[in-house]
């Protein structure tokens, strides 16, 4: 529903450009990173980086509400933080408001690599940037991208001004980014606070004096104000109660229609996200590994960990039994190699980037169960894994070609806890009291295009490896 | 109301998945009455005024079952649990009135701990855990109750390490067990040597202990008691499936993540083998891969030690795979109490139709949610008669003058709600 045909809203609070044919995609993206420095030791240097959101590719249609879930720490909020541009992108480009043909060509360019790219297409890319890149365009189009865009937080308390009456908080946006006058800013709070389902009433309170789904009902007052194009709601009922979540789940859907809204929505809750979203990108440690319609998602996940995700939640009726993943999500600043998620895969092959941290882990995890697990762990003085390359130091009380056997799967006590992991070990040597392991150097997992036509990042479908 | 639950049944669609241990039906011990709450009612003296926070709680537990209470925020779950273990501060709480009687070890011959009427005539069965006093309930917490809350860093000392942690649990409970492992011999040891030695394993913290017990006739069992400890601290820790359990044992609680503990926090529970399991938003926090897990440990406890399961949590969804029964608190009084079949099949009171038509499900995709009207009401001033009255879709006259009492609708199916009370001939209520 376009502004013309929707004389209820009565103050004209429309931007420059809102007279122009609306493109479709809304937003998009390519490799688009945020690291964050791991600093260390007396001088505080950096030691390495928490890839927060490694390398994603995406694309909102407009109209779409487009969900991202995933377990604590997978990097769901600052992908949503970098998108709306709270901060600045490591690397990658974020395009504004773009007609799909526009898009394709962006995607087109950036999807090849320097040297494959002609002159004559870097050109045009830096045109293109110009044109929609959110931080490089300037001008008009920079207004029209920061009146466009609005977010709605997890914790409505945090997000209010305690001290501000709830009309000023409303008011805000209206202030910075129309020229409406005093009264008439006071007209459209009015007419934003009876949208949400608040009432007048409430224009003159403070936020204590509001439950938590009031709050958020100001919170969404607040991001509509400027007519927008495109809200960010990060866990915006997580919160808040399950009758409240109702409410505001509700209150989210009307306003979507009558004002033509685009969302991002980030959960961490299956159930609210299969109940709003139309897509759903699925994100594990930094990376998006399944995105596809939501029905095809939850009908059938084609992703292990989205299977695996939807499996445990308890929010998802399942027929059978439940998926349970081993171990837990690992530290981001030490991310298995390979895929990210082979060590909890219940569908990993011998081709899913096994390192000597697996090897290790056997140990660790058997060593109280298994005796001969345990003989082995004791007997192990140092190891020292540099990728897919692996150094295990044992005392001189053992026989190392007896371990040698143990530790690369040759003979069964190790490798009976899994077979995958063994097959992928490409050499063993001995060196002295030190058994050096190499297995085979896998990359980690890229989206790509499955047979059913979504966006997976598995090597399970993939041709390439078997 | 002292029927023992019906036969566990589990919503259809559920299924038992999440126990994967127990096949069917997991109830393998006896349920017998573990404890009833009645009348509970607890008032906080604040400035704003007194906060009616309970005002009228019954409901029963029963060993091997897993009871669930489910209810908006400051609905009194939280207070109803600490109330077990009397953790509610006392002022600004106050108790006036209610019990909460917990069936005891020490019951006569005759009924074997089921509590006849001459032992509850003799107060022997049940103790009031509300008047017990203060040393008594260390005991019986220590004992007798076990408790996971959302935050473990909360309950967990922050100067030990889990090795002190564990060997403290398994001393307190299994200590005998333990020590006959090493090679004392108990029973030609006095109470005093016995508590020492107990100590001793637990105390890296105290060099005075460590002194004392390095003392005849236990000096000489002392690092056989230490290996017993560690042998059976690496074997639950194990059950929990916590990576490294080894190396775990010399970590500080801030040196693992909220699930780490919060399994260290069950492997203690394990140790403990208590009657009753309180266990508050105990996954809250938790990824539902990890809340997988510790839901699967929380039922082994429940299937090998018949222990009884206190489950507070907020999470409609999760309660109706995982708990026997439920009940259904609004504003600090019980609603509704059934099996989870029932209240979730069958729901009877209004609130109950509410909060379940509230939860996005399969059904509800795209479209939009019932949901409940309005807003909690404030407990300094809760409303008149139902204090579901302000919110209600099928309020009647008398609905705001009476308080409608907890009536039994059948099968153990409980429901306070005026829609279920019968019209005496008369016209007045009963
Ligand atoms: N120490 C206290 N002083 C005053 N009021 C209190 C105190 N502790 C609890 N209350 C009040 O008692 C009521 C019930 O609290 P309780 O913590 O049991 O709620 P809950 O059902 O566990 O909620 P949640 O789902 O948010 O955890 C609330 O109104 C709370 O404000
Ligand atoms: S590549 Fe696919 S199969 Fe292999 S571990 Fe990753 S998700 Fe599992
Ligand atoms: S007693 Fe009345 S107000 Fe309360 S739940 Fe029943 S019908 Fe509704
Ligand atoms: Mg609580």
């Amino acid at each position: 529903m376009s502004q013309s045909e929707n004389p209820d809203n009565v103050t004209d609070v429309g931007t420059a450009l809102s007279s122009e044919t609306k493109n479709e995609i809304i937003l998009q993206c390519t490799g688009l990173k945020k690291y964050y420095p791991v600093t260390g030791g007396v001088f505080q240097r950096k030691i390495s980086d928490v890839k927060a959101v490694d390398s994603v590719d995406f694309r909102i249609q407009r109209g779409d509400i487009q969900g991202i879930v995933g377990e604590s720490g997978c990097g769901k909020s600052t992908l949503a933080r970098v998108l709306v541009n709270l901060n600045e992108p490591t690397d990658g480009n974020i395009y504004f408001d773009v007609p799909g043909d526009i898009a394709d060509e962006i995607a087109e360019i950036e999807n090849k690599t320097d040297d494959e790219r002609t002159s004559a297409e870097d050109d045009r890319l830096e045109e293109l940037k110009s044109e929609y890149e959110i931080n490089t365009v300037t001008g008009k189009r920079a207004k029209h991208y920061r009146e466009n865009v609005q977010f709605v937080f997890q914790n409505p308390s945090n997000s209010l001004n305690p001290r501000k009456l709830i009309h000023q908080t409303v008011s805000q946006p209206l202030k910075v980014h129309t020229d409406l006058q005093t009264v008439e800013r006071e007209e459209r709070v009015r007419e934003l606070l009876n949208q949400v389902g608040l009432g007048e009433d409430f224009m003159y309170r403070y936020p204590h004096q509001l439950s938590g789904g009031q709050k958020q009902r100001v919170a969404i007052a607040r991001a509509i104000a400027t007519n927008p194009d495109f809200i960010v709601l990060d866990e915006p009922t997580s919160a808040l109660d399950v009758s409240v979540q109702a409410q505001i789940l509700n209150l989210l859907q009307d306003l979507r229609e009558e004002l033509d809204l685009t969302y991002l929505f980030i959960t961490h809750d299956l159930g609210v996200i299969r109940h709003v979203a139309t897509n759903v990108a699925v994100m594990y440690l930094g990376k998006v590994v399944e995105n596809a319609s939501r029905s095809e998602l939850f009908q059938e996940p084609e992703h292990p960990y989205t299977e695996a995700l939807i499996s445990s939640s308890p929010a998802i009726e399942t027929g059978g039994d439940r998926i349970r993943l081993s171990g837990d999500v690992p530290d981001p600043e030490d991310r298995p190699t390979g895929c990210y998620f082979h060590p909890r895969c219940h569908k990993s092959e011998s081709f899913c980037g096994w390192n000597g941290t697996d090897v290790l882990s056997i140990l660790q995890v058997n060593v109280t169960k298994d005796e001969r697990v345990e003989t082995l762990f004791d007997e192990l003085n140092d190891t020292e894994i540099d990728g897919y390359h692996a150094e295990f130091e044992f005392t001189n009380r053992v026989d190392i070609q007896r371990v040698k056997g143990e530790l690369s799967g040759e003979e069964d006590t190790l490798r009976s806890h899994n077979d995958e992991l063994f097959d992928a070990v490409t050499d063993v040597d001995v060196e002295g009291q030190t058994v050096v392991l190499s297995f085979r150097d896998i990359e980690t997992p890229e989206l790509i295009e499955s047979e059913s036509g979504r966006d997976v990042a598995c090597h399970l479908y993939d041709d390439d490896y078997e | 109301m002292n029927d023992p639950p019906a036969e566990k049944t589990r919503t259809t669609d559920g299924g038992t998945v999440i126990r994967q241990g127990t096949e069917g039906d997991a109830s393998t011990g006896s349920s017998e009455l573990l404890a009833e709450v009645r009348d509970l009612r607890l008032y906080f003296d604040t400035d704003r005024g007194v906060v009616k926070a309970l005002d009228g709680v019954d409901f029963d537990l029963y060993s091997g079952e897993i009871f669930a209470l489910v209810g908006e925020t400051g609905c009194g779950k939280s207070i109803t649990a600490r109330s077990f273990m009397q953790l509610v501060p006392t002022p600004p709480g106050r108790y006036p009135s209610g019990r909460i009687q917990m069936r005891s070890r020490d019951t006569c011959d005759a009924c074997g701990g089921s509590g006849c009427s001459e032992c509850r005539d003799t107060g022997n069965a049940f103790r009031d855990l509300l008047s017990v006093t203060a040393s008594e309930m260390e005991h019986i917490r220590g004992d007798r109750i076990a408790m996971i809350f959302q935050d473990p860093e909360e309950t967990l000392n922050p100067s030990l390490t889990l090795r002190s942690h564990l060997a403290e649990a398994i001393l307190a409970h299994q200590g005998e067990e333990v020590m006959r492992e090493a090679g004392v011999p108990v029973d030609d040891l006095n109470g005093i040597s016995k508590r020492m030695v107990r100590r001793y394993a637990s105390a890296e913290r105290s060099p005075l202990l460590t002194y004392i017990c390095s003392l005849p006739p236990l000096r000489k069992h002392k690092s056989a008691i230490r290996d017993a400890v560690r042998e059976r601290s690496l074997e639950l820790l194990g059950q929990t499936q916590l990576p490294n359990p080894k190396a775990a044992l010399s970590n500080y609680p801030h040196e693992m993540s909220g699930g780490q503990l919060q399994r260290v926090m069950i492997a203690m529970a394990l140790a403990a083998r208590p009657d009753l399991l309180v266990a508050d938003e105990a996954t809250t926090a938790l990824d539902v891969t990890t809340q997988a897990r510790i839901i699967e440990l929380v039922g082994e406890l429940q299937s090998e030690y018949n222990t009884g399961i206190l489950y507070i949590t907020h999470d409609l969804e999760l309660v109706s795979d995982i708990a026997d029964r439920v009940g259904v608190m609004y504003a600090g009084s019980m609603a509704e109490i059934g099996t989870v079949d029932h209240v979730y099949n069958d729901p009877l009171h209004p609130y109950t139709k509410g909060l379940l038509n509230s939860v996005p499900s399969e059904k509800t995709v795209g479209g939009r949610l019932q949901g409940i009207d309005g807003s909690i009401p404030d407990l300094t001033n809760p409303p008149k008669g139902c204090r579901f009255c302000t919110r209600c879709p099928d309020v009647m006259d008398h609905c705001s003058d009476v308080e409608p009492a907890i009536t039994d609708e059948g099968d153990g199916h409980e429901v306070a709600c005026h829609l279920y009370t019968d019209q005496r001939d008369d016209g007045s209520l009963t």
